[in-house]
């Protein structure tokens, strides 16, 4: 039966219709030294837009942090074409002192390439190795589950890089793929893959 | 009574089921200046989420051509002197098609510097001119790792264009975060609200 005030239907079917908020938890997937952090089967129509909350994400050994994406639950990686940019400042007496930026980072961006996309938009080098250096932003990806279009990405870290110094990192681009994504996965790569700490969490938008 | 639709129970015991998915967003508090020196928040950020958005509406300074400053604190409001590592893009379009650009203000920029981050300079004052914008904060009640922000603004300069700031960093310390302050380089806050809310899992 459905409750109903002032005309407006407020709850029906076992759910609610009245908006309890358009920002949704999904998920959380938390890692301590492991070789990745995943996602598997975190899509569904149900929004069009997800959200990731990337929290402190480190590198054991102060590489660099990336994600990729997957329509075959990781058995391949799609492709991507990605135009990443950023800025940076050093610490006092650090090996690279300075302002740099805003500035294409073209160490990581991706032509038709289905390689680790990096997030730390670093032009040199990969996070700190100190414990308390991290990476910490966000993505955006939109209606993973289409299968018409390509998929749209975009996001913005901070990264505690290795020079010492702090780096705003833009990362966007798109998959060349028109099947639904089914899998993200995040971890530390630099020609080999590196154990990562952190957690990340999965929101899912309301249109 | 509990409110049970299609053999769910929505609503019991004066309260949502704890089933029903509700939004993530959570508002905390809301500050609104006025004719305020300052604007500081020195309660709600605590280890209860790990982001935190500030949610700034149409600041309005009583001074031209002013900067907006921000910091933080590890003492509850005491002592607004945390060390920043921070960097300071911008880009801007005048209202005359006179110019743009897109740039990194490396006069804004901190490299361990306790005082006040400016987050944009030259705002107009004029009763139609403001910034707005938001700031996300990561975890600031870690004693672990440094402390994240990332601000995105956008402001009427007073030299009437558009202007947008993206000030990043972090506060470099592992102790936990808990209060953070605004201001204006010269005069006050004339007007505007800043909103805090916390990302629930």
């Amino acid at each position: 039966m459905p409750f109903i005030s002032n005309g407006t239907t407020i709850l029906d079917n076992g759910a609610f219709e009245a908006s309890l908020g358009n920002l949704v938890f999904l998920s959380e997937q938390t890692g301590t030294n492991v070789s990745s952090i995943n996602f598997s089967n975190p899509f569904s129509s149900t929004y069009p837009v997800y959200y990731f909350e990337i929290i402190y994400l480190r590198s054991v050994n102060g590489q660099n942090v990336t994600v990729n994406f997957s329509t075959d639950s990781g058995s391949t990686w799609a492709t991507k074409t990605t135009a990443p940019f950023s800025c940076q400042t050093a610490e006092p007496g650090g090996e690279n002192p300075g302002t740099r930026g805003p500035q294409y980072s073209s160490s990581y961006d991706l032509a038709s390439s289905t390689t680790e996309q990096t997030l730390g938009t670093i032009n040199k080098g990969g996070l700190d190795t100190g414990s308390d250096s991290r990476f910490s932003g966000n993505l955006y990806l939109f209606e993973p589950t289409s299968t018409t279009y390509h998929k749209q990405f975009m996001g913005r870290g901070n990264s505690y890089a290795e020079y010492p110094g702090s780096t705003d990192c833009y990362y966007n681009g798109y998959l060349h793929d028109s099947s639904a994504i089914n899998y993200v996965r995040f971890l530390s790569y630099s020609g080999g893959i590196y154990n990562i700490d952190g957690h990340i969490k999965l929101y899912g938008i309301k249109g | 009574m509990a409110v049970i639709s299609n053999g769910t129970t929505l609503i019991d015991n004066g309260a949502l089921d704890a089933a029903v998915s509700t939004g993530a967003l959570t508002l905390i508090s809301t500050s609104t200046a006025s004719s305020s020196s300052s604007v500081s928040i020195t309660s709600g950020i605590s280890s209860s989420y790990d982001t935190y958005i500030f949610e700034f509406t149409n600041i309005h300074p009583a001074t031209n051509n002013v900067n907006f400053l921000f910091n933080m604190s590890t003492d509850s409001g005491s002592n607004y002197n945390v060390s920043k590592v921070t960097t300071a893009m911008y880009s801007y379009n005048a209202e005359g098609g006179t110019g743009f650009e897109l740039g990194h203000n490396n006069g804004l920029t901190l490299s361990n510097g306790t005082g006040n981050q400016t987050l944009l300079g030259s705002l107009g004052s004029d009763a139609d001119q403001s910034v707005s914008g938001y700031l996300v904060m990561y975890e600031p009640s870690s004693t672990t790792m440094v402390k994240h922000f990332q601000f995105r603004l956008n402001y009427h300069n007073q030299a009437d264009y558009t202007q947008e700031y993206w000030v990043s960093g972090y506060g470099n310390t592992t102790s936990a975060v808990n209060a953070v302050t605004f201001s204006m380089s010269s005069g006050n806050i004339d007007s505007g609200t800043i909103k805090l809310y916390g990302v629930a899992n």
